[in-house]
């Protein structure tokens, strides 16, 4: 009982600290007592023979990454200015702002057999990925004027991100005597809206010339795809209808599995969302042919047509810049790359309740390529009780420690949360990342260390391989 | 442990609070990029400049001359302001009286039978005859026998009148057997000897007549004739005698006129003579006028008792047919007659009265009298039409004659010059050969001089005479009517004080003096149409060949560049300005920020450019480039984007600081290329 409450209080008050910040932080990591760790892994087999997870509450996963900036600019004993262009120095093309949100809102999981095990359910997911040009930032900090000569790129600023129902169904089998388990989860989407760059080519170049002092050189070129994004707005009904309706129709693909090497080692892979959306209803193309424009100033032209307002001759000036960027606007269809995620883990499980893992993982969100290596500690406290902490490590990261806890076992509540360290230091915290949920299990097994259910690392967000 | 982790937990949720090192609030979110921005790049010529401006033109070499025309410059002087017919004129007191008028003829007859005449003869004699009666004997001859008095029956178109002249007529027929001569009769009106009839010979069964005038005497219609002598040889066989065989009388009038009395009228004209009229004129001398417009007004009354008519006949004038021109008046009898008669494009000639050969024409005036219809009708000499006569409303569409001299005053018409780009300029430049011609266009036929000067007065008040000598105005001769001929009199630097003048820059060209109307006299004929116009124009020619010192051109610019100084802040300006100048002027810029109120609040000045280099004769051989940095201080800064307009001025000089010429081309070039460096404070929370 004593460990019980110390353990609960330590989690109570990371749990609330974080509501007061209004910025829950969790780890969502190798959890084998929580069946919805299926839907990262399906090659983990849950031990219940039945696990429904409440409709509504089954899994609520919510994930934003901000590599771009961070808070220490707002400091009050700092000068903004001065932070702000030291981060703007530091920024590079492969900083990234991500966010996810993920919300299963049916689970059913079902052993067949000791060998067969298959699950169902339907879930909402919200992705997107941004990247932030460099040299558009330093271009608003310090002007073109500090550039002259120097070509300024605009072009990685880049951003992607959709939404959509998927209704999926997994299918466990145990090999081996038990020592190997695959699975495989096929998942059928219903696009409900997407945003999608392409810039091909966006850039400023400043330069001294004769006899004009200075010419600038702008060239554009790219698309914008969009769906799902009415002109005359959304109603509910829409929404819910677009959730359905396969109209924008999409199939992923998880692949994972589990092999107990020996009965302290083993070794866990998984493949999630290979698959791709194709968009085709409700879709806008904002189309920028690749071209250069030379701006040297107004020409007679413009002023022989002006009324005499010079101002109105500066506002036709830049009018006039605008129109030979103003993009067609097509219909045409396109796709979305489902955010690919591989999970390889190694554990060792050195002590009954006590497992040591190491995850790599790898995530290509939209082109921006995420790698984490995690250590981890897994500890199976008591039957309805287990706890995990996490160091990941990152590219330019090597501060995400995270926690988390299933208490319950017949009604499991879960609770995770990533990037802890940025709860006492939230001028330089960029990233949060937690999940809940709540399952009823029934005719479950306690997992013992001789049988260890090993859980995927669950998408830690780490700056990509610039 | 368990306190620790106490710890552990208590220290987290108190630094997760901590979170007001973080201001988000008053956090100075200021940015201040140095941005660079290309904004003019202007490469124009001369030709470009002034294509959008009228007055400007070029010659064949391309040379600019500053081109003003304006074809009205004072109101059109009109014909019919030169020449004032009388509004009315003529005959205010016409008289017409009846005087003798013709009646018609009396025509009555009677006869007289042998045994009527015979009783008168001898005794003797007519018994013979009377024995013969009704055989066939030899009838006997007779000598001088009288044959008694016989009645004539009364004519009923005559009572009474008081002949003026006339004549009696008396026709005898010898319906007898034998040849009658020397009859001798006597008419009698009333038992008074009007005259005698003597017929020396009347055959047997012919006829004879005879005629007595008839003066100043008054008659009535009570007439008779007296047989007083008749004489016949007889007849040599024998002839068939019947007493009551006749001599037929047939007693006529011809031409019988009275001055009173009662009669029936004939048809006839009773007045007839003729008038001179004088168009009531001082100086001008009118020899033909068509009339455009115009008539014959009247005011008569009568009181002839049978409708009179009063027709007159305009001598040596016709009418729009081309015939001589008549005008008839219908009088009623008793009546009264009132009205106009249109002469509209009738034809007066004027010059047909050797005495006066002008301004006069001749009228006949011919009263004719209808006739009765056969009644009788009471008539007196003294019966008349009366009344007035008058000419009005004359117009006319051409005339010809000497018009007189007169003065025409312009004085106090101006000329405003439109040019917009001399607004725009102050103090004075030089023109090497400027030209002012006065364009005429004149249809008018008559001998014009000029007697006026023109005064410029610039912008500021300054007034240059031009001193302008009189000059002819060109205009159609006699041969040329209806046409109308251009003409122009050239002002250069030889003739007038022209450089002066337009180096003045008038804004407003003022008429001081006039134009005068046949300034020698009568020397020849002048003529007018009612059309006729003499147009004044005004053409300025003015070959951009000049010398300018310190010339200033000054425009404003309405920059509205609305910059939000809440968020949007330039701190410093640097205009880079490079200028290819291939035009042959210098130019220092002064820019003035005015605020709302129109008041400066600042001002930066810079030399601009620089002149090209030009040849001996002026023209641009070679262009000059200036690179130009301007930096503006931060008062600067902040009133050129705080500015509602931008005062532009310049101060342009010809080569060598305005001592030498330039002459302007279409082909003259600037280029401009403007670039605006600045440091410029963005605050992105507006704190």
């Amino acid at each position: 009982m004593k460990r019980i409450s110390t353990s609960s209080l330590l989690l109570l008050s990371m749990f609330f600290s974080l509501v007061a910040f209004a910025q829950p932080n969790q780890t969502p990591t190798n959890f084998y007592s929580v069946p919805q760790s299926t839907l990262l892994n399906p090659g983990l087999r849950p031990d219940a023979k039945l696990t429904i997870g409440i409709p509504g509450l089954t899994s609520i996963h919510s994930h934003v990454s901000n590599q771009i900036f961070d808070l220490s600019m707002f400091d009050k004993d700092k000068d903004f200015q001065t932070e702000f262009e030291g981060q703007v120095d530091e920024l590079t093309e492969s900083n990234f702002l991500q966010s996810n949100v993920d919300y299963d809102l049916l689970f059913v999981g079902i052993a067949l057999s000791p060998q067969s095990y298959i699950s169902f359910g339907a879930s909402y997911r919200a992705t997107a990925v941004a990247t932030l040009a460099p040299d558009l930032m330093k271009f608003l900090v310090y002007g073109n004027g500090s550039y002259v000569g120097e070509t300024l790129d605009w072009s990685p600023t880049q951003g992607t991100g959709h939404h959509y129902a998927f209704y999926h169904v997994g299918y466990n089998h145990t090999l081996l005597d038990g020592a190997l388990s695959v699975g495989a989860r096929v998942k059928l989407i219903s696009g409900m809206g997407s945003l999608q760059t392409d810039i091909d080519q966006l850039s400023v170049l400043t330069q001294t010339s004769f006899p004009e002092p200075y010419t600038v050189s702008l060239s554009a070129g790219g698309r914008i795809n969009t769906a799902g994004i009415p002109r005359d707005g959304l109603t509910a009904g829409d929404v819910i209808r677009d959730g359905y309706d396969f109209q924008n129709f999409g199939v992923g693909f998880d692949f994972g599995f589990r092999y107990q090497v020996s009965d302290k080692w083993s070794v866990t892979g998984s493949v999630n969302d290979l698959g791709s959306i194709n968009w085709k209803e409700g879709t806008e193309n904002y189309v920028v042919e690749n071209q250069t424009i030379e701006i040297s100033g107004i020409t007679y032209e413009l002023f022989s047509d002006d009324s005499g307002d010079f101002g109105d001759a500066v506002s036709s000036y830049f009018d006039s810049i605008g129109e030979l960027l103003d993009p067609d606007t097509l219909f045409d269809s396109f796709s979305t790359p489902l955010n690919r995620k591989i999970n390889i883990g190694v554990q060792w499980r050195f002590h009954e309740k006590h497992e040591l893992g190491v995850q790599f993982y790898n995530e290509d969100a939209f082109g921006v390529n995420i790698n984490a290596l995690g250590i981890s500690w897994y500890g199976d406290l008591a039957d309805w009780f287990q706890i995990k902490a996490q160091y990941t490590a990152y590219n330019s990261g090597f501060d995400n420690f995270g926690a988390g806890f299933a208490l319950g076992r017949a009604f499991q509540w879960h609770f995770m949360a990533d990037y802890l360290h940025g709860i006492p230091n939230i001028a330089t915290w960029n990233e949060f990342n937690f999940r809940t949920g709540f399952s009823i299990n029934l005719n479950g097994n306690k997992q013992t260390a001789s049988v260890p259910t090993e859980s995927p690392i669950e998408a830690p967000v780490q700056e990509s391989t610039p | 442990m368990r306190n620790i982790y106490a710890l552990v937990c208590l220290a987290m949720l108190l630094y997760s609070c901590n979170s007001d090192q973080l201001d988000f609030e008053n956090a100075n979110i200021v940015l201040e990029p140095t941005l660079i921005a290309p904004i003019v790049n202007l490469e124009l010529n001369l030709g470009d400049m002034v294509g959008e401006i009228d007055e400007i033109d070029s010659d064949s070499a391309g040379n600019l001359l500053v081109f003003y025309r304006d074809l009205s410059a004072i109101p059109p002087l009109k014909a019919i302001d030169l020449l004032d017919l009388p509004g009315s004129f003529g005959i205010p007191n016409a008289f017409f009286p009846l005087g003798s008028v013709e009646v018609e003829p009396i025509d009555v007859v009677e006869t007289t039978a042998i045994s009527e005449i015979g009783v008168n003869w001898e005794s003797a004699l007519y018994a013979q005859v009377v024995a013969l009666d009704g055989t066939s004997a030899v009838f006997p001859a007779f000598t001088n026998e009288i044959g008694g008095t016989h009645s004539i029956q009364a004519p009923a178109n005559f009572i009474s009148g008081n002949v003026t002249t006339g004549f009696f007529q008396l026709e005898l027929l010898n319906q007898w057997p034998i040849d009658l001569q020397n009859v001798d009769v006597t008419l009698k009106e009333n038992g008074v000897s009007l005259g005698s009839f003597s017929f020396a010979s009347v055959p047997a069964q012919m006829s004879s007549s005879s005629l007595i005038p008839i003066n100043n005497l008054s008659i009535g219609n009570n007439f008779s004739i007296e047989v007083t002598a008749m004489s016949s040889s007889g007849s040599i066989a024998a002839v068939p005698v019947d007493l009551a065989d006749q001599l037929v009388w047939n007693l006529r009038t011809t031409a019988l006129s009275i001055s009173s009395g009662n009669a029936v009228l004939s048809d006839q004209l009773v007045f007839n003579s003729s008038s001179v009229v004088d168009i009531a004129l001082t100086e001008e001398e009118i020899t033909l006028l068509e009339l455009l417009d115009g008539e014959l007004s009247y005011d008569l009354s009568s009181d002839i008792p049978q409708a009179t008519i009063l027709r007159l006949t305009f001598l040596e004038s016709l009418d729009s047919n081309g015939d001589t021109l008549v005008v008839d008046i219908n009088i009623p009898k008793n009546g009264i007659a009132q009205g106009s008669s249109n002469l509209s494009s009738s034809i007066f000639r004027l010059d047909q009265i050797s005495a006066q050969p002008y301004n006069q024409f001749t009228i006949q005036f011919e009263l004719l009298v209808s006739n009765s219809d056969g009644l009788l009708e009471p008539i007196a000499s003294t019966q008349n039409v009366s009344g007035s006569l008058s000419f009005d409303g004359f117009e006319f569409d051409y005339v010809e004659g000497f018009f007189g001299t007169s003065i025409e005053d312009l004085t106090g018409n101006d000329l405003e010059l439109d040019l917009e780009f001399l607004d725009r300029l102050t103090g004075e430049f030089y023109l090497e050969d400027p030209i002012i011609k006065l364009l005429t266009d004149n249809s008018l036929g008559i001998p014009i001089r000029t007697n006026f000067d023109l005064i410029g007065t610039s912008r500021e008040g300054d007034m240059v005479p031009l001193n302008l000598q009189p000059s002819d105005i060109g205009y159609p001769n006699i041969g040329q009517v209806g046409l109308s001929i251009q003409d122009q009199i050239l002002i250069d630097r030889n003739t007038s004080n022209i450089i002066n003048f337009l180096g003045n820059i008038p804004e407003v060209m003022s008429f001081d003096g006039s134009i005068d109307i046949n300034p020698d006299g009568n020397v020849g004929t002048n003529f007018l149409t009612n059309n006729g116009r003499l147009f004044l124009g005004v053409e300025i020619d003015m070959g951009l060949n000049l010398r300018v010192d310190d010339l200033g051109f000054t425009d404003t610019l309405n920059l509205g560049l609305e910059v939000d100084n809440d968020q949007l802040n330039p701190k410093t300006v640097i205009l880079h300005a490079n200028v290819d100048n291939g035009f042959g002027l210098d130019a220092d810029i002064k820019l003035i920020m005015l605020n709302a109120s129109g008041q400066a609040m600042d001002s930066v000045a810079f030399n601009f450019m620089q002149a090209g280099i030009t040849d001996a004769d002026g023209f641009v051989i070679e262009s000059t480039f200036v690179e130009n940095r301007i930096e503006l201080n931060e008062a600067q800064t902040e009133s050129l984007f705080n500015t509602e307009s931008l005062v532009l001025s310049a101060e342009l000089n010809s080569p060598q600081d305005g001592a030498e010429n330039y002459v302007m081309n279409v082909q003259d070039f600037l280029k401009i290329y403007l670039a605006v460096e600045s440091k410029v404070q963005i605050n992105l929370n507006g704190n």
